[in-house]
């Protein structure tokens, strides 16, 4: 008995002392051998590699939103697009050369455009990918661009607006977005459907919508139905400087939001139980994430109508370089969504500047977005 | 489902809505191709005056793309032929929505009549060059004068 008690007490001695080298190791390593100062070397790197990324694809969107404005049968170089831009700020009260108008008043609306829209529609996919977890997330296929379409075709065809004027027809695609939203705000609110619910849900509505629009444009004079499309199909030609602070507001304002649910979209993406055990309130986070995300989808298909793609492939293309962490995530697909939306509008200017961008990132972003979810081996999104 | 599966479903949607867009252009390019665009006409011009101090001929086109509903940007590309060299020029006009040369730019300073129509004269300068155009609707320049200190041309439109 004594000799048992004897083994015991050797026993827990020799697990203390092993917890305590374990312990005094940990410190020092990891289980792959690696000491304190190489994980934190290695920490710093990836954030750099992150950061490094954001810039490059910054500098990528500064020169193609260059050669962008450069582009049509009124040709500029690059170093005549920046002249022009330069002139215009060192003297603003000048009178304007041919060049400086086509550049300043002509293309940088359009250009300026393309680049807020294909940021804010990539960081609203992106939250919205990691919120419902769902690769098809997106304002598209939500059914909010469907309904702003919708909201577009009842001014135009029928002349039913809720503000007369020039903005009466943004004021009507901006509400009609805001139903598919409502919608789904109130079935997240009152049903606590899955995220894939949600997404067939808006792919329902945005049916809806579409037999809706068809039905208006058969019955419309062909001038109105061809106004329709030009709208729906998603345009850049209507852009100018009235716009652009409108559009401009709406993207920073979204994408500051977001951003500060970067950190509760994080939790998310571990689950609804998790971040309730840590004190989140899922349901009001993802209501206030939802609101975020249909004001600043609708604020920018109201002007440009509908972009599909650039708001699914962004997010999937900019996951592969920063991860899933959406602090980065976002600002890294809003980039990226940029920048592809400057690069199909360069498409659009050499290849037939008369078919809309949202043709072209159709055709060009739906195999790249079939063929990234093929190859996808995570299934985070 | 199963992961693979799933991928499945999700590459045959966004096949499905990529399809949707083509058609939905297909559509709206019968529509659109329905009504004629006035602004889309490409008129040529033919070309005389002086160059460097010598007799010069030449010829020349616009084009036009649409590329902003509030505005009309006309590429004018004309070459000038003496009996010392050949010179290849290219200028844009730009016109507002009320189909007037852009005020901003041009500067209108009365009427011509050139042939039976009455067309209205606007000026710009602009490196060294003045160009004086006579414009009637739909953006149709009937006449382009272009001054510098080597260079006195005038183009009028064919046809």
């Amino acid at each position: 008995m004594a000799r048992m008690r004897y083994r015991s007490r050797i026993r827990d001695i020799m697990t203390r002392v092993r917890l305590s080298e374990n312990a005094s190791r940990l410190t020092k390593h990891d289980g792959n051998g690696m000491t304190n100062e190489e994980i934190v070397k290695e920490y710093r790197t990836y954030k750099f590699a992150k950061a490094a990324m954001l810039v490059i694809v910054l500098v990528l969107c500064l020169i193609t939103f260059g050669i962008d404005i450069g582009l049509g049968p009124y040709s500029l170089s690059l170093m005549e697009v920046y002249q022009a831009i330069f002139d215009r700020f060192s003297d603003w009260g000048q009178t304007m050369s041919t060049d400086m108008k086509v550049v300043w008043d002509l293309r940088m609306p359009r250009v300026l455009m393309a680049f807020l829209a294909g940021l804010g529609l990539s960081m609203a996919g992106a939250a919205m990918q990691s919120m419902m977890k769902n690769p098809l997330a997106d304002p598209y296929t939500t059914g909010i661009s469907s309904g702003a379409a919708l909201g577009a075709t009842l001014a135009i065809t029928m002349g039913v607006t809720i503000v007369s004027g020039t903005f009466g027809v943004v004021v009507n695609a901006f509400v009609a977005a805001m139903i598919p939203a409502v919608f789904i705000i109130l079935m997240s609110v009152y049903r606590k459907p899955s995220p894939a619910m949600i997404i067939l849900s808006g792919i329902s509505l945005m049916y809806i919508f579409n037999a809706l629009q068809s039905y208006l444009m058969l019955t419309a004079d062909p001038n109105a139905a061809a106004s329709v499309y030009a709208w729906t199909i998603g345009s850049l030609n209507s852009a100018s400087w009235d716009n652009i602070p409108f559009i401009f507001t709406v993207v920073v304002l979204g994408g500051i939001m977001l951003m500060l649910m970067a950190r509760v979209l994080n939790t998310m993406n571990s689950g609804d139980a998790y971040s309730k055990s840590i004190g989140i309130d899922v349901n009001r986070s993802r209501v206030i994430i939802l609101v975020t995300i249909s004001l600043l989808a609708a604020g920018i298909v109201s002007f440009v109508g509908i972009i599909g793609f650039i708001g699914l492939v962004a997010p999937h293309i900019a996951r592969m370089f920063v991860g899933s962490d959406n602090k980065v995530l976002i600002p890294a697909a809003g980039l990226m969504g940029a920048g592809l939306m400057l690069l199909a509008d360069c498409v659009v200017q050499v290849v037939l500047p008369t078919m809309p961008i949202g043709i072209i990132t159709s055709i060009i972003g739906g195999p790249i977005f079939m063929i990234l979810i093929l190859r996808q081996k995570k299934e985070v999104w | 489902m199963d992961p693979g599966e799933s991928k499945i479903v999700i590459v045959v949607f966004a096949f499905i809505l990529m399809m949707g867009s083509v058609t939905m252009f297909i559509i709206g390019s019968g529509l659109l191709g329905n009504i004629d665009d006035p602004h889309k006409s490409t008129y040529t011009y033919t070309f005389e005056g002086m160059m460097d101090g010598a007799v010069c001929t030449g010829d020349g086109r616009t084009e036009y793309t649409p590329e902003n509903v509030s505005s009309h940007l006309y590429t004018m590309y004309f070459t000038l032929r003496s009996s010392a060299e050949e010179k290849g020029f290219k200028i844009g006009l730009l016109f507002d929505s009320d189909d007037m040369p852009s005020s901003s730019l041009y500067e209108y300073v009365g009427e011509t009549v050139i042939g039976e129509q009455v067309a209205k004269d606007w000026i710009h300068r602009e490196k060294g060059m003045t160009y004086v155009i006579s414009v009637v609707e739909h953006c149709k320049v009937l006449r382009i004068t272009i001054n510098a200190d080597d260079m006195d041309v005038v183009g009028d439109i064919e046809g």
